[in-house]
């Protein structure tokens, strides 16, 4: 069994991070693409914070290398052979999206939500309105405080807010020579902004940028 | 590197261990790193089409419980409680 880390466009490893349970990272090629893999006899892949950070550590060190696309956590192939049928199949597409993130990191900026309660509680239909008219203003609001990190970016992609949670979520594609002028105007809004709380992480690998389109 | 199952890790050997961040807290950044990664490596990445086998297990309820937590951070800061380290 293989766990796959990623698709990129560097070949060769050097000095690379063992991955997921130690495994020793291998690459197989096909006409300029290479996937990065470990070898195991078995394998699970838990949810385990560890593993997720082994994970993304590999991606890290590969994007200093070239262009990179992460896979989707716990990616297991059965030999191999099938990681080369899918460079095969797909290298077109992988060559595709590797150009639209080469040279690009991913930065996640969360906003947190000021409330989450409408002040007046009515019957329980006007209620779920209320609620979902104030969740509106906020996510607005949001919007409005995140507008001037867009320029920045070379993509935005919004998340979905999830349910029972209080923060607006989005990703950037920002150039690497670009990250801390990015930090710079994120540290600006939070100042501007002291009601709301603005956190930034990141780089991360293009998670969110490598379906063909924003999310 | 042993696994440490259950615990909430900071990024651990990262190259970029000065992940870009206005903290308010330690803690805090630690968790809302932690849900960024969740975020991405089980919602992002490319996912290959054919005979492939998602190893996932006991996602879900580690990735609720971690919301939860986000969440009512951000709750009790919002009504000025402070938050033991």
């Amino acid at each position: 069994m293989i766990y796959v880390y990623a698709i990129t466009d560097a070949i060769e490893l050097h000095d690379e991070p063992s991955g997921v349970h130690d495994g020793p990272l291998q690459a197989i090629e096909h006409e300029g693409i290479a996937g990065v893999f470990s070898s195991h006899d078995q394998l699970e892949v838990p949810s385990d914070p560890e593993l997720l950070w082994a994970h993304e550590r590999v991606v890290d060190h590969l994007m200093e290398h070239g262009a990179v696309l992460p896979l989707r956590f716990g990616t297991v192939l059965s030999d191999p052979e099938a990681l080369r049928a899918v460079l095969d199949k797909d290298g077109a597409r992988f060559a595709l999206l590797l150009s639209r993130v080469r040279g690009c990191v991913e930065l996640a900026v969360r906003v947190g939500l000021t409330s989450s309660e409408p002040a007046v509680v009515a019957g329980g239909a006007d209620y779920m309105r209320e609620r979902l008219a104030v969740r509106e203003q906020e996510e607005d609001a949001a919007d409005r405080v995140l507008a001037p990190l867009r320029p920045l970016a070379r993509a935005t992609a919004r998340r979905p807010v999830q349910a029972g949670t209080t923060t607006v979520s989005e990703s950037y594609l920002v150039p690497r020579a670009t990250v801390e002028p990015f930090a710079a105007e994120v540290r600006a809004l939070q100042a501007q902004n002291p009601g709301l709380s603005i956190s930034c992480t990141g780089p991360w690998g293009p998670y969110s940028f490598v379906d063909g389109g924003g999310r | 590197m042993s696994p440490r199952p259950g615990r909430i890790s900071p990024r651990p050997e990262s190259p970029h261990a000065h992940r870009v961040s206005p903290p308010p807290s330690a803690v805090r950044q630690k968790d809302i790193a932690l849900i960024d990664l969740l975020d991405r490596l089980l919602d992002g990445g490319v996912v290959l089409a054919g005979d492939i086998t998602l190893a996932v297990a006991d996602v879900d309820l580690v990735y609720v419980g971690l919301r939860a937590l986000v969440s009512s951070v951000a709750a009790a800061e919002r009504q000025g409680v402070t938050l033991p380290q």
